[in-house]
């Protein structure tokens, strides 16, 4: 069977095509950042996602050696995300499987990014506990079996990679900040001075208040203090940051002994992040899994692989193209449509 | 031409007497109202929002929508439209995003944050609000209301 993916959710266009299970192509074109005031915008986002797809669509398809009528199936991100990108994926897919009179299923945004893992380890075991951590989102979720969700804890305010891009663009480091820091902090000392860790015993996480933190200690000292100790100054913010995922990742798996701890998400390819989960599955022998990086970042190979897994649950019948679906921008991985 | 402004100086002491006073600011909202905030990062515009969410009947979750843009807070008191234009570059990007569909509601009071990044355009009819960082925990909250 051959499942085509789309994802839109925000800033990267991207489209997959799988196999059975595997992954055959990934065409991602990634919006150009404007460093210059440390964002995406998403003006040119919106549009250059309209303007890309037939282009991404066409790549990923001779990358993979295959021509629109061998397509079974097409998954697509209807939600969460930013609503004119979600959009223009979701109507390309609604357009696609219209024409070609294939199923369509649409894929949760979050559910996609634990189901990366299956790419890579398709023999996880349920229960897991998995950790979404990326610039939109910082969620603990539960799973007991294939589609079910508990959330367990999310963030009161910042998400995990939000803190860290905007961290880096007050440190002058630019944005996205996730591999610049990552790249500072394995260079430095996380001994050197001590930021918070936020919501210390709850299940929620906070990041408002270390932005805040490092904003203040910025002030405090001058800039050649500053440039001089940046790598230190980068791993001791890191290490708040992966402190304060990791003891309630920690935390709740003790209490709700799963077979398999995830990483997912963009901040799941964070170097320091992935040494604290290891060394602690080591010690619980748990069984740790994340993708590897270019499955972390948002990309469609995740979003074809959960269509895959959907279908094969579920059936196909159950995906019959509804002209009805429509895209839901704040869809919660609790919200499940199938 | 914009009607006489209204302008109100507010001092708080802590994080709690800030969420307190959001509280009690929000008690004067009616739907239809646009609140405009303006404050550097860690000015505490996410306490008094949440604060405000609370206030006006909401009790569910508020994050921060720095990278959606917006969050709707539907299934409490009033209808609550959360924006956040760290992300938007200048003006000119907010009808492309749907900002101008939204904002004019009459159903709901909207809460935008980053709101110095479309000074040029905001609506004219508004609520805002400057924080200024007296102190560790001491903020100046100073509302002007035009319109």
């Amino acid at each position: 069977m051959i499942v085509l993916g789309i994802e839109s959710s925000c800033d990267d266009t991207s489209v997959s095509v799988l196999k059975d299970g595997n992954i055959l192509s990934v065409a991602t074109n990634t919006q150009t950042v404007h460093s210059g005031y440390g964002g995406v915008i998403p003006e040119v986002a919106s549009r250059a996602h309209l303007k890309n797809i037939s282009a991404v669509l066409k790549n990923a398809l001779d990358k993979a050696a295959v021509g629109l009528n061998d397509i079974d199936a097409v998954g697509a991100t209807y939600g969460p995300g930013l609503v004119g990108p979600l959009l223009v994926g979701l109507n390309f897919a609604k357009g696609l499987a219209f024409s070609l009179s294939i199923p369509l299923v649409p894929v949760n945004h979050i559910e996609s990014h634990i189901l990366a893992n299956f790419i890579e380890h398709p023999d996880i075991e349920y229960p897991f506990l998995a950790l979404v951590v990326s610039g939109g989102h910082t969620e603990l979720v539960y799973s007991p079996s294939f589609g079910k969700y508990e959330l367990i804890g999310r963030t009161r305010d910042d998400a995990a990679g939000e803190c860290i891009d905007k961290v880096s663009k007050m440190l002058g480091r630019g944005f996205p900040g996730g591999k610049i820091m990552d790249s500072l902090a394995s260079e430095g000392d996380s001994g050197f001075t001590v930021f918070p860790r936020g919501m210390k015993n709850s299940p929620d996480f906070s990041f408002s208040g270390l932005k805040t933190a490092v904003k203040y200690y910025i002030e405090k000292n001058d800039k050649a203090f500053i440039d001089q100790n940046i790598s230190d100054i980068a791993a001791s913010f890191i290490d708040s940051v992966t402190d304060s995922l990791t003891e309630k990742l920690f935390s709740a798996a003790e209490l709700k002994k799963p077979a398999t701890v995830l990483l997912a998400g963009g901040v799941s390819a964070n170097t320091s992040l992935r040494k604290k989960a290891s060394a602690y599955a080591a010690k619980k022998s748990i069984r740790l899994c994340y993708p590897s990086v270019q499955y972390c970042t948002d990309n469609a190979a995740m979003t074809a692989m959960s269509a895959y897994m959907m279908i094969k649950k579920y059936g196909t019948d159950r995906f019959r193209f509804d002209p009805e679906l429509d895209a839901v921008p704040f869809l919660r991985i609790e919200d499940k449509k199938i | 031409m914009e009607k006489p402004a209204e302008k109100n100086i507010f001092k708080t002491v802590s994080e709690d007497d800030t969420k307190n006073f959001a509280r009690k600011f929000a008690c004067s909202l009616k739907d239809g109202d646009i609140i405009c905030f303006f404050g550097e990062v860690g000015a505490g515009k996410t306490v008094f929002t949440r604060g405000l969410c609370r206030g006006l009947g909401f009790k569910g979750y508020v994050n921060s929508p720095s990278y959606i843009i917006m969050n709707m807070y539907e299934n409490g008191g009033m209808n609550i439209q959360h924006f956040d234009l760290y992300r938007i570059g200048s003006s000119s990007e907010l009808t492309e995003i749907g900002f101008y569909d939204f904002i004019y509601r009459k159903d709901s009071v909207s809460i935008v944050e980053w709101a110095d990044k479309i000074k040029d355009c905001l609506p004219e009819k508004r609520i805002d609000v400057f924080i200024t960082v007296t102190g560790e925990n001491t903020r100046e909250f100073e509302i002007i209301r035009y319109g």
